[in-house]
């Protein structure tokens, strides 16, 4: 089947620190699979939120692939070809989008408590400095709501920074203060679907099950993850 | 992993294990004083952690190593030498009646060490704040660390830090980071659980670690003063992963070893990926433990060329 891996400068494992050989050479994790342990890791588009790094490849798994937590693994993969629309712009555009869904669940939370003046200034902001200066500013009594103001701030310090992935957990974190687990999950389900609609990603079915391939070009007995 | 590290298990290989027993068997003088001048250190330093002083040690391992020429002969190869002549050595010094005050058992020092805490509270949030459990102040990463490592200065730094570890902690990082003994190996050598071995060599490297960045680099930044909410209540992550679906620093700092000797449960492992995806404070944390244990493995490179 065909999915997605995000990867370090280089074709670099995040945690593996695992090389990864040019696109199409086999790389083959030994004969079990196990989730986190060992096996070739990669995810599904709705797991992608949860793992950005600077490159994103489409890969191809086959062999024994199994679901696990936010992610699949599989005994056997290889880089079919990076996905050549996330750039670092496009990264940042992420960010910021995060940022702004950030600053809007807090308009969101001020809007619930009463809070309508404090909402409207802040539906106001049209730069990411104006925002980290009016969550600054506005004071509303209750801890709750200053609480969501710093989060929403981080958010647009952190976009201003460039750190998608820590903008992504942000804007997650603010959706659980309102809305509990069910609302964190469907923000994330927002940034998949933001990222499948300006990366040109597709959901992959599992494809017919090939036969693991015989001359895999990397052997991967050890039990790091990749 | 390190030559130095590679060249350790290398001596310890199974070509070297036949040959080292062919040749005590034989009685090979020359070969004996190359295990004895390789072993010696190691064996003096894990006989001190039971006995009083350096000299009923030395006259432990002398003791220790008249009962492996005698046994040799009898040895079944069922463990590898080295682990055979430590447990050797162990039973000799536990003998030894000067010991008493160390036959604490291993569970209350865990006990006592458990409620320690890796970090100070105050460097995390605190319930109340935005992000509770999660760092106060990030970690600044340390200056030039991979150059500033091999220096004398801060391989002085390491044993001096070392020299303030609890008896037990110093031997047991020691043996693992800086002598290169596999976990298994040091949890028979030492009597210890793997989950306690784990626990031990986690507030070793934590202390190692805070003592590195002492001289590595701007030292852990005190938070500055704020209104006091008291202590945090926010709950301590369960390593079944069945309360929450995320961790936060303060949690993260707690897994830092089980992670890197992946010694956590999938989900576990899962939510500690997860999170340094998105925290770059762990990940210098982190990258700081894996230096602290780099500068140990060197640690051991110097004291062979002292030996030289």
């Amino acid at each position: 089947m065909i999915a997605y891996k995000f990867l370090r400068p280089g074709r670099v494992g995040p945690f593996s620190h695992f090389h990864w050989p040019e696109p199409g050479a086999w790389v083959r994790s030994g004969s079990e699979v196990d989730a986190c342990a060992r096996g070739i890791h990669a995810c599904r588009i709705a797991d992608l939120p949860w793992w950005l790094a600077e490159e994103l490849w489409e890969v191809q798994l086959e062999g024994d692939v199994g679901v696990a937590d936010r992610k699949l693994v599989a005994t056997h993969g290889r880089l079919v070809a990076r996905v050549e629309a996330w750039t670092p712009d496009r990264a940042r555009e992420f960010a910021q989008t995060c940022a702004w869904r950030t600053r809007d669940l807090a308009i969101d939370a001020l809007v619930r408590a009463g809070h309508q003046r404090e909402a409207t200034r802040l539906a106001r902001c049209t730069t990411l400095d104006r925002l980290v200066a009016i969550t600054s500013d506005l004071l509303p009594d209750a801890p709750g709501l200053q609480i969501i103001l710093t989060i929403a701030r981080e958010g647009a310090l952190e976009a201003d920074a460039g750190a998608a992935p820590t903008c992504a957990y942000i804007a997650a974190h603010a959706a659980r203060r309102l809305d509990g687990p069910a609302g964190s999950e469907a923000e994330r389900a927002r940034q998949s679907d933001w990222l499948t609609d300006h990366l040109g990603l597709h959901h992959f079915g599992p494809r017919s099950r090939a036969p693991a391939p015989k001359s895999a070009s990397t052997d991967r007995n050890n039990t790091t993850p990749m | 992993m390190s030559a130095d590290r590679r060249n350790n298990r290398r001596t310890r290989g199974v070509s070297g294990h036949k040959d080292a027993v062919t040749a005590l068997r034989a009685r090979d003088e020359q070969a004996f004083r190359v295990i004895f001048e390789r072993d010696y250190p190691v064996m003096k330093r894990v006989a001190r952690s039971y006995v009083d002083s350096d000299a009923v040690a030395e006259e432990v391992v002398q003791e220790a190593w008249m009962a492996i020429l005698r046994g040799i002969d009898g040895f079944e190869g069922r463990s590898t030498l080295r682990t055979w002549m430590f447990a050797i050595l162990t039973n000799e010094a536990k003998s030894h009646n000067a010991r008493e005050r160390r036959e604490l058992p291993i569970a209350s020092v865990i006990a006592g060490q458990a409620s320690e805490l890796a970090m100070p509270a105050d460097r995390f949030q605190h319930d109340g704040e935005a992000w509770p459990g999660h760092w106060a102040i990030p970690l600044r990463p340390w200056q030039e660390p991979e150059r500033r490592l091999l220096s004398l200065e801060a391989r002085e730094h390491l044993r001096r830090a070392l020299r303030q570890l609890p008896e037990r902690q110093r031997l047991l990082v020691g043996l693992r980071d800086i002598e290169g003994f596999s976990a298994e190996e040091v949890c028979g050598l030492m009597e210890l659980s793997a989950d306690n071995q784990r626990v031990l060599l986690h507030r070793a490297r934590l202390r190692l670690r805070a003592a590195l960045g002492g001289y590595l680099g701007a030292g852990d930044v005190p938070r500055p003063r704020r209104r006091d909410h008291g202590p945090s209540q926010h709950r301590l992550w369960s390593l079944d992963g069945a309360l929450d679906d995320e961790i936060v620093c303060r949690e993260l700092v707690e897994l830092v070893t089980d992670f890197l000797e992946r010694a956590l449960p999938e989900r576990g492992l899962g939510h500690v990926e997860q999170h340094l995806v998105m925290c770059e404070g762990c990940r210098t944390f982190v990258r700081q433990i894996e230096l602290t244990r780099d500068g140990l493995a060197a640690l051991r490179s110097a004291v062979e060329r002292e030996r030289r």
